[in-house]
């Protein structure tokens, strides 16, 4: 009984003690949130933007996939949901790039990085939760608008496994977070990374999805990917939501997801360590 | 006619309001709330021509927009103003040709190419002819000091070779008006010397017509006749520095430091006069505060010197910065 | 005569200049030329994979919808060219101050903006754009002819002048809407998206903003259709030149009442 007890406290405690230091790292993601509303003109613009993004996308994809056409098991009604799905996820790609690989890059030029290095927190798990504040806010203000405007005017099939598909969703976003992660750690060994960042931006959209759904490339690309991470960003949640893929395989994405996770997460812990010892040799 | 002419001139600046935290973030989607600022509020005045201008006032005071409004960047809202009889806003090509602009606090170079080849663009932008350029050249060399810079890429100069450059840059097509805005901030001693040399060379020889705005009091000093203070949109003081510290300020302080022990009844009664303000500093120290018109130095010092054992004395004028702040106070 | 002479001799001076001030950092250049193509490749990309599984769209050969895109990607690709610092007009300039050092000129203060950058990138997408319209050209077997060459010169040259008219109308509005990011222009190059396709897969509503409001089909579809041999259009290429002319005029009279409003960085 009393060991029950002190078993229970100490789980409790670290419960707490791990509230606490969640609740630093969602103030983080808080200041993004606010940070983000504060441009009114560009809010707006940018939702005009990304609109106007799937407007295209469906006019192109409704006259490739006129008559009945079906490239592949898509059928124009996939696709109507796919491309509102992929345009808004355009968000999420500039999100993680803004607010990870570029963010990363000014604070190492302003030395704000080596500042954050000073607080006791993960820079890592600081930055992810930056980004994350950013993510929500799109989620809010524009995924969600957008989406009720396409369902209601065009049309959006319902997600086959809601659950399956939120959670694949999740861990895409971490997935992408690591390799935007990594990618920002090329500014320790480049002057200028923008390039980088630009290129690593238009790899993603093509090799995730967002552009055209992955299973249309020539089977040689198609094959090629699977050894990749990018199409668990946003190619697999979607298979998921349009049912294209069951229960078990869906599950069975979530657990790669994982793995992948776990891998881009650590080789950025292990990379951004050795990066530091750099700067501190550096003396800079 | 005088050379600038600035007639009830007024500049309304829109500003808006921002909303704190994340509601007031919200709000701030929605609707903005706005606030208007007269940074420059119904000035008038006029500059001769060979007339060393300074224009000082604390920061956001409207000096900036001013200089900017007599360079012809921004637009004023109402009130006539005329250089060289053009409207800066209105001619502003023609305007910019016969006036030399200096920002102390930002390079007007391009950033990326050596100073020569900066000079030598702006050399063809102004049409300055090959000899007067290579003239122009060697001159600035003899007191700016430029020679050694001017293959060097301008983000490498420091803050001081900078401005030396940014001065000279603006000088090339040799304008018979020349603002320079904060050209002394941030520089060192030999410099910030160098440079006022520079300036009043320039207007004896050339007779150019200057306006400078500073926060270093002494530049104002060295090289200005008179003054413009500006406060809140509006002028507060027009006219020669140096009288109004003689005029204003006429409280003097005599600082006396004794080998004996102060008692200060002692000391009055051997000074009696009235209208003195004692304070004592400490035991061996005291200073005695006097209206210069009324007493004379001589007077106090003379029984001091004839009454006890002083080991200092000292005279304190008081200093323009105190002059100035005197004059901000009497305007509020 | 005698301005026109100063003005190209300026030019010139600036864009050595420039040159020489890139050149100092080769990696950047390559870097810029890389991100050009990398943004610029994913629409070649798309077309070809999608052709592999379909033989037109909307009644579009793969070789009109390639000439189409070309022609699309060489006009944007000169606009870059020439015009890509209006785009920082916005925050570099307004915003940021700069403009005040190019008022201090006595020279055109648009002409300055406009040579004082030159998008290096865009060498590598007018490549491609040109290499596409060329690929696409020969696919298609079109006729050739001096006339021709003569209208695709003056039909460029106008669908460069529409993107810079267009995107001077919305920079210049930073004046108005002072958004701090002053990125007002930047969803154009989003939404010139929509001319590096046929117009007609639009929507009618959709066409008619295209053409007449946010004259984007003006830049590449009405102009192409011209060498593709569809007569349906002529009218439209017709006007080409004529709604060049309009934005320009837009956007002048907007930028210069935008001037007036300028308030310059800090007080």
């Amino acid at each position: 009984m009393r060991v029950s007890i002190l078993i229970s406290l100490f789980v409790m405690e670290n419960l707490r003690k791990s509230w606490r230091h969640l609740r630093i790292y969602i103030r983080f993601s808080k200041i993004r949130f606010v940070d983000k509303l504060s441009y009114r003109a560009h809010f707006f613009l940018v939702l005009t933007e990304y609109l106007l993004i799937v407007i295209v996308s469906y006019f192109l994809w409704k006259a490739i996939l006129t008559d009945g056409r079906v490239i592949r098991g898509y059928s124009l009604k996939d696709m109507v949901t796919y491309v509102a799905i992929a345009g808004v996820f355009r968000f999420f790609i500039n999100e993680f790039s803004g607010a990870i690989s570029r963010e990363m890059g000014g604070q190492y030029r302003t030395g704000e990085l080596i500042m954050n290095l000073l607080k006791p927190v993960s820079y890592q798990l600081y930055i992810y939760f930056h980004a994350f504040g950013g993510i929500l806010f799109h989620s809010v203000f524009r995924i969600v608008p957008v989406l009720t405007l396409w369902a209601l005017l065009v049309g959006l099939t319902a997600p086959d496994h809601l659950a399956i598909f939120l959670t694949s969703l999740v861990l895409g976003a971490l997935v992408h977070a690591g390799i935007a992660f990594l990618v920002g750690l090329t500014i320790f060994y480049v002057e200028d990374n923008s390039g980088i960042l630009h290129a690593t931006s238009a790899i993603i959209e093509l090799l995730s999805g967002t552009l055209i759904p992955l299973v249309m490339y020539p089977a040689w690309l198609v094959s090629t990917m699977n050894y990749l991470p990018f199409r668990f960003i946003f190619y697999q949640p979607m298979e998921i939501y349009l049912g294209h893929l069951g229960k078990e395989a869906g599950i069975a994405v979530l657990c790669a997801q994982t793995v992948w996770v776990f891998a881009l997460s650590t080789a950025g812990y292990f990379l951004f360590k050795n990066s530091i010892q750099k700067i501190t040799i550096q003396g800079g | 006619m005088a050379l600038i002419e600035v007639e009830t001139l007024t500049k309304t600046f829109k500003i808006s309001k921002r909303r704190e935290g994340l509601s007031g973030a919200l709000m701030n989607l929605v609707k903005r709330e706005y606030q208007f600022v007269q940074a420059v509020d119904n000035i008038s005045f006029h500059v001769e021509q060979g007339e060393t201008l300074g224009y000082i006032g604390p920061n956001g005071a409207g000096k900036s927009t001013t200089i900017k409004i007599l360079t012809g960047i921004l637009t004023p809202t109402e009130g006539r103003v005329e250089v060289n009889g053009l409207v800066p806003h209105k001619q502003r090509r023609q305007h910019v040709k016969n006036i030399g602009v200096v920002f102390g606090q930002r390079s007007q170079l391009w950033w990326d190419i050596a100073v020569i080849e900066a000079f030598t663009l702006l050399r063809d932008i102004y049409e300055v002819s090959k000899n007067d350029f290579q003239k122009q050249l060697k001159k600035f060399d003899e007191v700016l000091e430029i020679g050694p810079l001017l293959h060097i890429p301008v983000r490498k100069l420091s803050l001081g070779q900078r401005v030396r450059c940014d001065i000279a840059a603006s000088l090339l097509h040799n304008p018979p008006v020349v603002f320079l805005d904060e050209p002394t901030i941030g520089l060192d001693v030999a410099v910030k010397s160098n440079i006022r040399e520079f300036i009043k060379e320039m207007n004896a020889s050339l007779g150019t017509t200057i306006i400078l705005t500073t926060h270093d009091l002494s530049d104002i000093e060295y090289l200005c006749q008179r003054t413009l203070i500006i406060d809140q949109g509006k002028i507060i003081f027009d006219g020669d520095l140096e009288k109004a510290k003689n005029e204003l300020a006429r409280k003097r302080k005599i600082q006396i430091d004794l080998y004996e022990h102060i008692d200060i009844d002692v000391i009055r009664e051997k000074l009696n006069i009235a209208q003195l303000e004692f304070t004592k500093r400490n035991d061996y120290s005291l200073t005695i505060s006097f209206d210069k018109n009324e007493i004379s130095a001589i007077n106090i010092i003379q029984t001091i010197l004839d009454h006890f054992h002083p080991r200092d004395m000292k005279i304190e004028e008081p200093t323009i910065e105190a002059v100035v702040k005197e004059i901000y106070s009497e305007d509020i | 005569m005698r301005s026109l002479f100063f003005y190209s001799k300026i030019y010139f001076r600036y864009l050595s200049q420039y040159l020489k001030s890139r050149l100092e950092y080769r990696a950047d250049v390559l870097i810029q030329i890389v991100s050009a193509l990398s943004a610029q490749i994913g629409t070649l990309i798309f077309v070809l994979t999608i052709f592999n599984h379909i033989p037109d769209i909307n009644g579009w050969s793969y070789g009109e919808i390639l000439f189409i895109y070309g022609f699309s990607q060489t006009s944007m690709a000169l606009f870059s060219m020439f015009f890509s610092n209006l785009i920082n007009l916005g925050r570099l300039y307004i915003l940021d101050g700069n403009l005040d050092r190019v008022l201090l000129r006595p020279l055109p203060p648009l002409l300055q903006i406009i040579i004082e950058r030159l998008d290096i990138g865009s060498f590598s997408t007018l490549a491609l754009g040109f290499g596409a319209l060329s690929y696409a050209a020969v696919k298609l077997n079109l006729s050739f002819s001096y006339h021709l060459l003569f209208f695709f010169v003056v039909l460029i040259f106008s669908a460069v002048l529409i993107l810079g008219g267009v995107v001077l109308i919305l920079v210049s509005l930073t004046f108005w809407v002072k958004d701090p990011t002053g990125a007002i222009a930047w969803p154009l190059m989003t939404i010139r998206d929509f001319a590096k396709y046929p117009i007609t897969i639009y929507s009618a509503p959709l066409q008619v903003f295209l053409s007449w409001i946010l004259p984007l089909a003006f830049t590449s579809f009405y102009p192409a259709t011209l060498f593709l041999e569809r007569t349906d259009y002529i009218f439209h290429v017709r006007m080409t030149p004529l709604i060049a002319l309009l934005t320009w005029g837009i956007g002048l009279f907007i930028w210069k009442r935008g001037l007036q409003r300028y308030e310059s960085a800090g007080s």
